[in-house]
């Protein structure tokens, strides 16, 4: 049960970390877009777009203390 | 997040000399509304599912918490990507040229363009094709063109209004078209009178 958690929570901290990459890439790709029309996305998608990657970047971290955390108890 | 833009927000777009919009829209927050429905509920079955498997495996409250938010990660990410889709999903069409751009960020770019100088606009039709369509005011409005372009028809699908925008389109189209020298003004020159007489002479005036 250990190594599934184990593997598992090293799973989730890969996600974490290639999705807080690819927001970061969408969220220019979007203001590229916004530049190149010249249309501003409302507020509230804009500051979604903003703190996802920092939310995901969290949780990837989180991720990695509890995996030092279950290794350190093993 | 309006269906119908003005002038304003899509001034980057007139880009041509003495140009001005007639129309520019999206598709009918309707279409929206209906993929945010169905992500959302696709998102509740995935979620029911992930219930069911981590309850069967009995796995710790932290990791299932972490996998529930993953799952919910993915999901925001992917309502706010058909969100940004369906807002850049542009028609526009000015006094110079009949645009629609679909640009889909991190993904593709689809820009398709009609130069008004360069067609003859032959019909605009309105085509509002159910029950529903109806009461939500929702359709397409089509544009046909004669050759030589290449696209014979310019397809504007789902957007709001399409009676009037079809009406609205049909007039500037009109007057457009009109003014526009290379298909309407057709002159017949005396040159070719001449060509005849060259082939046949005399024969002209014997007939």
């Amino acid at each position: 049960m250990w190594t599934v958690e184990i593997t598992l929570l090293f799973l989730f901290f890969l996600f974490f970390s290639i999705s807080f990459v690819y927001e970061l890439l969408y969220f220019s790709e979007v203001v590229e877009t916004e530049e190149w029309l010249g249309i501003k996305l409302p507020r509230f998608m804009r500051s979604f777009l903003q703190i996802k990657p920092i939310v995901s970047i969290f949780l990837g971290l989180f991720m990695v203390l509890y995996l030092i955390l279950m290794a350190s108890v093993l | 997040m309006k269906a119908v833009l003005d002038s304003n927000d899509v001034k980057k777009l007139l880009t041509l000399s003495g140009e001005t919009l007639i129309v520019a829209k999206r598709q009918h927050p309707f279409i929206l509304a209906i993929k945010l429905c169905l992500t959302l509920v696709l998102s509740a079955c995935v979620l029911f599912i992930l219930w069911a498997v981590l309850s069967f495996m009995q796995i710790r409250v932290v990791i299932q918490i972490a996998t529930y938010t993953i799952a919910v990660s993915v999901i925001a990410n992917f309502l706010v990507k058909v969100m940004i889709d369906w807002y850049f999903h542009i028609y526009f069409v000015s006094n110079r040229k009949i645009l629609e751009i679909i640009a889909i960020p991190f993904y593709s770019d689809v820009v398709n363009d009609v130069f008004l100088d360069q067609v003859r606009t032959t019909e605009v039709d309105a085509n509002i094709g159910n029950f529903m369509e109806e009461i939500l005011n929702m359709g397409d409005v089509t544009i046909a063109f004669d050759r030589p372009s290449h696209d014979q028809l310019f397809v504007m699908r789902s957007i709001t209004n399409p009676r009037e925008t079809a009406m609205k389109l049909g007039d500037c189209l009109e007057v457009i078209m009109n003014s526009s020298p290379v298909w309407f003004k057709r002159e017949t020159h005396p040159e070719h009178i001449k060509f005849t007489e060259d082939i046949y002479p005399n024969k002209l005036g014997v007939i």
